[in-house]
């Protein structure tokens, strides 16, 4: 059974009078761990992809199942529930707060509420070491480099324990270096059942993953 | 974490900004709790005052504006006398049934020397204790025509001692016996003198403005006064309670321009607040659209912004009583300096109901400015926001 269904999504945008076809007609199926690149040029239709498949962005058509549910059934309240429960997302920008430590960067999405899972000290703990950045929980912001910025994100979007990663160009601020590492946790998180779908431009990377998505003016090639 | 420590780290932020908005909520619930604390004890203190003295009615001449026939008491002057035989017709129709009987003779005279004009107090000094019964007088209350008692505010101004003359119209020295302590109230201002000398340094011999009574019994009140009034033609009766209420009156005039003085710096003050709120919302768009993508409700992202503003305004108001309470002294003399009469004692004083009513008012505040704000950060789109 697949975790993931994308059904004739479709996505038009206004701009002026001229109509831009973002999305056209696009469908596949996800499973459970599955490592997914998504790639293509620029204004190809990759961002409004993700967010539509992370309940951020509605299709002007088309359909996605979530555990088969279909998103546009579901009420404000339980899109705001995948959001914080099912899907973890990691931004290009990170959008890390400057006020806060790492270890409340990590914790911030458990402040929200209707938080019915529990999460151990242990399980942050565990994640934090996973990522490389246990001894930097007491580190603002602004005293980490670029990967141990995108390391805290990622460690942000793991807390709530999702079921899927989806990360918009993750590696787009970091040297091929620290790209490349992220890439790699990302491989491990795969390894733990996770499911992860990115977006890249860089295709050495998006080589790495099980399946390749290509987008082209917002159809899949 | 919670909600509290992510608005406080939030706000931290700026701190400038939000501090001197802060600023404007402490001054505001500082002037509210000042003048609210200074209504309160005003009515209180002028009860307390009126109850204490010893008389229950005052008698003045026909046709004098009832407003500072209220006055008379704390020394208005009058410019029209009573009849000299009043005082004896008065004695003859309550017919002994009155404990006190006080002529007094108010007005003011030019004292050419000190380039000033001095307020004459003339009364029986025997009846000090009964009118005046809070006054502390270091010395002694003058036993002789050439003896005058003095308040404060004439002691502390000319820096005289007991023992020590003050002259009178230029001409005539008078031992000073007794100085009065601080009052705070009018009757810092007047030099109490005998009233057959003060009668004699007004030129009017038995001149009188008003008498004081105090009946044996109270009960008695209404019905001698209707009898009084029906059986001497040409005075006027004010009793203690409508001395009150003209009293209240006329103080209402001043409390009501304080209290739109006050609304107009809340609503700055507040407005204040919500604009450098608002201004955090649209420079925190990206991280509120954020926080949404990552599970934030519209609740939470509500609650994290007005969550900030109370706490400004919680923290500018507790700071604002306190503040308040250290400045009581500075503030209370400018309150009364356009008050029309003013009570003994201290009037802006620690009362842990009003400070708890401002506090209240405080959280509101926050609450109202920060709904705006919030309302417009909860309509933050996540796409929007995080567009990579
Ligand atoms: N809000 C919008 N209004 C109008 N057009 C939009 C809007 N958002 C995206 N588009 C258009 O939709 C198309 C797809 O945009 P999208 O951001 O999904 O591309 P992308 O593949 O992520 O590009 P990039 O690699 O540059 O990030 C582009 O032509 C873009 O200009
Ligand atoms: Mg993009």
């Amino acid at each position: 059974m697949s975790l993931l269904i994308a059904q004739n999504l479709t996505k038009n945008y206004q701009r002026g009078i001229e109509k831009v076809k973002a999305l056209d007609n696009v469908s596949f199926a996800v499973n459970r761990g599955q490592f997914i690149a998504i790639t293509g040029p620029s204004g190809s239709g990759k961002t409004t992809l993700l967010h539509i498949l992370g309940c951020l962005d509605k299709p002007t058509s088309g359909e996605v199942y979530i555990d088969n549910k279909p998103v546009s059934k579901m009420t404000e309240k339980e899109l705001d529930n995948v959001r914080r429960l099912k899907v973890g997302f990691v931004f290009q920008q990170f959008y890390l707060l400057p006020e806060l430590n790492v270890i409340e960067n990590v914790k911030l999405p458990l402040l929200f509420s209707g938080n019915p899972k529990k999460v151990e000290e242990e399980y942050i703990d565990e994640i934090l070491n996973f990522l490389g950045i246990i001894n930097r929980k007491k580190h603002k912001p602004n005293q980490l480099s670029g990967g141990e910025m995108q390391r805290v994100a990622i460690a942000r979007s793991l807390v709530n324990k999702p079921e899927f990663i989806l990360a918009d160009e993750p590696t787009a601020n970091l040297d091929t270096e620290n790209g490349k590492k992220i890439f790699e946790l990302l491989i491990k998180l795969v390894e733990k059942n996770i499911t992860v779908i990115v977006v890249t431009h860089n295709n050495e990377l998006a080589n790495m993953a099980q399946k390749k998505i290509v987008l082209k003016d917002g159809v899949i090639v | 974490m919670t909600f509290r420590e992510l608005a406080l780290k939030s706000l931290y932020r700026h701190k400038i900004r939000n501090f001197l908005s802060l600023l404007g909520i402490l001054s505001s619930v500082a002037v509210l709790y000042a003048i609210l604390s200074f209504n309160k004890s005003f009515t209180n203190n002028l009860n307390d005052e009126l109850n204490k003295t010893g008389v229950h009615f005052m008698v003045v001449s026909a046709g004098c504006p009832h407003e500072v026939a209220s006055l008379v008491l704390h020394g208005a002057v009058i410019p029209k006398f009573l009849q000299p035989e009043i005082k004896n017709k008065l004695e003859e129709k309550l017919e002994g049934k009155y404990d006190i009987l006080s002529p007094m003779l108010v007005f003011q005279i030019p004292n050419i020397q000190k380039q000033r004009i001095d307020l004459i107090y003339g009364l029986e000094m025997d009846n000090i204790k009964h009118l005046k019964p809070w006054w502390k007088i270091s010395g002694k209350i003058p036993q002789n025509n050439n003896e005058v008692l003095l308040g404060y505010e004439i002691a502390d101004h000319d820096k005289i001692k007991i023992g020590d003359k003050y002259r009178i119209k230029d001409e005539k020295d008078y031992i000073v016996t007794g100085i009065i302590e601080k009052t705070s109230s009018k009757d810092d201002a007047f030099i109490y003198v005998p009233l057959s000398e003060a009668q004699l340094i007004s030129g009017q011999k038995n001149g009188i403005t008003a008498v004081g009574v105090k009946l044996k019994k109270s009960e008695a009140l209404n019905e001698t006064i209707d009898i009084l009034s029906r059986e001497i033609p040409g005075i006027q009766i004010v009793t203690i309670n409508q001395i009150l209420t003209s009293i209240s009156t006329l103080a209402s005039g001043a409390r009501v321009l304080s209290l739109s003085v006050v609304a107009i710096a809340i609503l700055i003050s507040t407005i204040g607040i919500l604009n450098v709120i608002l201004m955090t919302v649209f420079e925190r768009t990206q991280e509120l659209g954020m926080m949404r993508a990552i599970g934030a409700s519209k609740t939470d992202i509500f609650r994290i912004i007005i969550e900030e503003s109370i706490i400004l305004t919680t923290t500018g108001g507790f700071l604002g009583i306190v503040f308040a309470l250290l400045l009581s002294k500075v503030i209370e003399k400018f309150i009364k300096s356009f008050m029309p009469y003013v009570p003994q004692g201290d009037l802006v004083v620690f009362d842990p109901l009003l400070g708890f009513f401002c506090f209240i008012f405080a959280i509101l505040l926050g609450i109202i400015a920060g709904f705006y704000p919030a309302f417009r950060a909860t309509k933050i789109s996540p796409i929007q926001a995080i567009k990579g």
